[in-house]
């Protein structure tokens, strides 16, 4: 397929190339605890994006001027496997990869009580092992769900979904071919119980009309998440919560 | 201590970190920032929507192919735009490169270090490249010389030379200003090689939409636009919008350690919507003046 | 109201409770959950409290935490703190956390008798247990209780593991050398050691 023909994304019938209708997101699993070793860890999936989180810390940092004097300083690496897409990529952080680990942090400081750890650190990798659209919000998901497996203090559990636009119809959880050739991408990230937008991008042209529906189209899928979030967390700790 | 540094330096490219070393705003300052702003007044004097004094100096340098020298208030950009020939993209054969970078040179604010460009950089700069990209603002079906051999790549740089709040409306201004301004030389294809004449006549590069970002921060309740550095530091959450001439939205970045509700992005956007013209106004009227004179 | 709660859940408005262990309050009025674990009310304070299941491996007051003497000055020890010592039944097991934390001792909270040199105390390398009396990094920690101490040292002079003789003398095995220490007296020396591999392979290899 040459570049500038789009295909037809968007069936007669008003589903997707995968059967989905535009509001739907595509099958969501998600795991806690995952991890030996980590203080913290998490394993979610929406469709073939596969995304794992871990957590280490509170812990003093190596450098140890890089400190806050009031609260812990949140390091956030976001990183896609070199197998993770359809070319080899580079292990080496890219470009995309530095921005988004800044955009995921700034999601999670809103969420995380870091007055609660000063002058320690809080580690937090995104290891993303298969990308298939919607990358960032899946990391975003996974990284809360690795905080509150670690035990560390939170306002509120993020969740994340990207919203679209293809063939001029907004849709919910894009996927990689959806990306590739929609009209929009946009990103969002919420703390649903408080309300707040914590992560929010937007990758193409929308009009006013558009983009206010594309934020209540957000919003109404991301309940839908932070409810399986919560779900998946009280589910691991059944045992210890039924005593 | 040589160690350390190269580790430190290392670090910072790997991985994201809450920021320990941003400038300072006195406690005092802040609580007066904040009850000014329950006012509707601001330190320097403007009202929540009013956006700094903007000069624009065009074709500030020579040997650029288009270049603007942008001061918003007290902040100061320089952008540059250099034609290269290059090969396309594998998967755009047919269509020309526009690279966006941006530089925040040590000598701009005590905060910034030498060094590749950091994660505010890096970020700033894709945030430019994706609005100009996805509003498809650049004709890049005509940058071809050789289709899918040789092409023209258009290197936007952005020179931050003094930093006081809202790089990015300022970069913008200056990114697009400069490729208004742009001319693309004129060429001889001879065999394979391409022989670049950059002193006879040249073409204006072919620019379809156009777009400005506009910066604004939520202080307490209150949203103000385009942030002074002060502002910035004190302000709970910031976002910007990419408005396009036809008020479309065309990039969004949400930046700042806090959130926002749903309702409160809403009424930024709108805000953003009817600030925009004023810089729109500021770049034609500094471009017609041009037009007049040349 | 929910019993099991997950971080942001609702335990009731500001105005009915206090916020207790693990509840914050600045959500719209709301008293939220900061973990997932269960609800429980304090009807005689009046407070909303969470028992987390799960809380992140950091000191808190009154924790017994081991550590690795990294510096003595003057007037006080400082020390890397390597985990904190759990005590479930009559044994105390050693959580390590994932990174360090630094830990300070106070001349003054070494002993309760005067102490004129902290080297008749301590020595670097050597694995402490103490109590913690501060609340946030740098801790301030205390070895006055008679279960704090040094728990494993080397011989200064042929880095053989000492021996307690009494709880202020060690002893080396191979050359009979005597040192003054601020020993730990605890039954289950072994038990911490066998818990502390990474610990020890760091700092004595």
């Amino acid at each position: 397929m040459k570049y500038g023909e789009t295909p037809q994304l968007i069936k007669e019938d008003g589903t997707r190339l995968d059967g989905r209708k535009p509001e739907d997101p595509r099958p969501i699993h998600m795991e806690v605890g995952v991890l030996e070793n980590a203080d913290g860890s998490a394993y979610v999936s929406f469709g073939k994006t596969r995304v794992l989180a871990a957590v280490y810390g509170p812990r003093e940092p190596i450098q140890k001027y890089m400190v806050l004097p009031d609260r812990a300083i949140l390091r956030v690496r976001y990183h896609m496997a070199p197998f993770s897409t359809g070319e080899r990529k580079s292990p080496a952080p890219s470009r995309r990869e530095i921005e988004l680990s800044k955009v995921i942090r700034e999601a999670l400081e809103p969420v995380v009580i870091t007055e609660l750890y000063p002058r320690t650190m809080i580690d937090l990798f995104i290891e993303v092992l298969q990308a298939d659209g919607g990358t960032r919000t899946t990391g975003v998901t996974a990284a809360s769900l690795a905080l509150a497996d670690a035990g560390i203090a939170m306002r509120d559990l993020v969740s994340g979904v990207a919203i679209g636009k293809v063939n001029g119809v907004l849709v919910v959880d894009i996927d990689e071919v959806e990306d590739m050739y929609g009209e929009a991408d946009m990103p969002a990230a919420m703390a649903t119980k408080l309300g707040l937008v914590t992560l929010l991008q937007l990758n193409g042209v929308l009009t006013k009309e558009e983009f206010v529906q594309a934020m209540e189209m957000a919003k109404k899928t991301l309940e839908k998440v932070s409810e399986m979030q919560r779900k998946t967390l009280l589910e691991k700790y059944s045992s210890v919560l039924q005593v | 201590m040589k160690n350390i540094q190269v580790y430190f330096k290392f670090e910072v490219n790997k991985v994201s970190f809450t920021p320990f070393r941003v400038p300072i705003v006195p406690q005092l300052k802040k609580n007066m920032i904040l009850s000014m702003i329950e006012k509707g007044l601001r330190i320097d004097g403007r009202k929540p929507e009013d956006i700094r004094p903007i000069k624009i100096v065009t074709n500030y340098l020579d040997k650029a192919e288009g270049s603007a020298y942008v001061e918003l208030g007290k902040t100061k950009v320089i952008a540059g735009v250099k034609m290269e020939v290059g090969e396309p993209f594998q998967d755009m054969p047919d269509l020309g490169v526009l690279t966006v970078h941006a530089e925040f040179v040590p000598l701009a604010s005590p905060s910034f270090e030498p060094g590749p460009p950091d994660e505010n950089a890096i970020e700033l700069s894709r945030v430019i490249d994706r609005s100009f990209r996805e509003l498809g603002a650049v004709e890049l079906e005509k940058l071809v010389i050789i289709p899918g051999k040789k092409v023209w790549i258009v290197w936007v740089d952005l020179y931050i030379i003094d930093h006081d709040g809202n790089l990015l409306d300022a970069s913008m201004l200056a990114a697009l200003t400069a490729l208004k301004l742009t001319k693309i030389p004129s060429y001889t294809i001879e065999g394979e090689d391409i022989i670049i004449n950059k002193e006879s006549a040249k073409t204006t590069l072919p620019l379809k939409e156009e777009a400005i970002y506009v910066h604004i921060a939520k202080i307490g309740s209150h949203f103000i636009v385009d942030p002074s550095l002060d502002e910035e530091v004190v302000a709970d959450s910031r976002i910007a919008f990419s408005i396009s001439r036809d008020g479309r939205i065309a990039g969004i970045q949400k930046m700042g350690q806090g959130g926002m509700s749903v309702d409160e992005i809403i009424k930024a956007m709108e805000l953003a919507v009817t600030v925009a013209p004023k810089y729109f106004n500021a770049v034609d009227l500094v471009l017609n003046k041009e037009g007049n004179e040349g | 109201m929910k019993n099991i709660v997950t971080p942001g859940d609702e335990l009731g408005v500001m105005e009915e409770y206090l916020e207790g262990e693990g509840v914050y309050g600045n959500g719209n009025g709301y008293l939220r959950s900061m973990y997932t674990g269960k609800a429980f009310y304090d009807m005689v304070k009046r407070t909303a409290n969470v028992i987390p299941a799960r809380k992140a491996k950091f000191p808190r007051q009154g924790d017994m935490v081991i550590g690795v003497v990294t510096m003595i000055k003057p007037d006080m020890v400082i020390l890397d703190i390597y985990g904190k010592l759990i005590l479930t039944g009559r044994t105390y097991l050693v959580e390590e956390f994932s990174g360090t934390l630094t830990g300070l001792i106070p001349i003054n909270l070494v002993a309760h008798e005067y102490v004129k040199d902290l080297h008749d105390y301590f020595y670097t390398g050597d694995i402490v247990i103490a109590q913690v009396t501060g609340s946030r990094n740098p801790f301030q920690l205390s070895t006055k209780k008679p279960i704090c101490g040094v728990i494993y040292s080397l011989c200064p002079e042929c880095n053989t593991p000492l021996e307690v003789v009494d709880e202020r003398t060690m002893k080396c095995p191979e050359c009979g050398e005597k040192v003054k220490k601020k020993v730990a007296l605890i039954k289950n020396r072994d038990q911490i050691y066998s818990r502390m591999k990474r610990v020890l392979s760091f700092y004595v290899y």
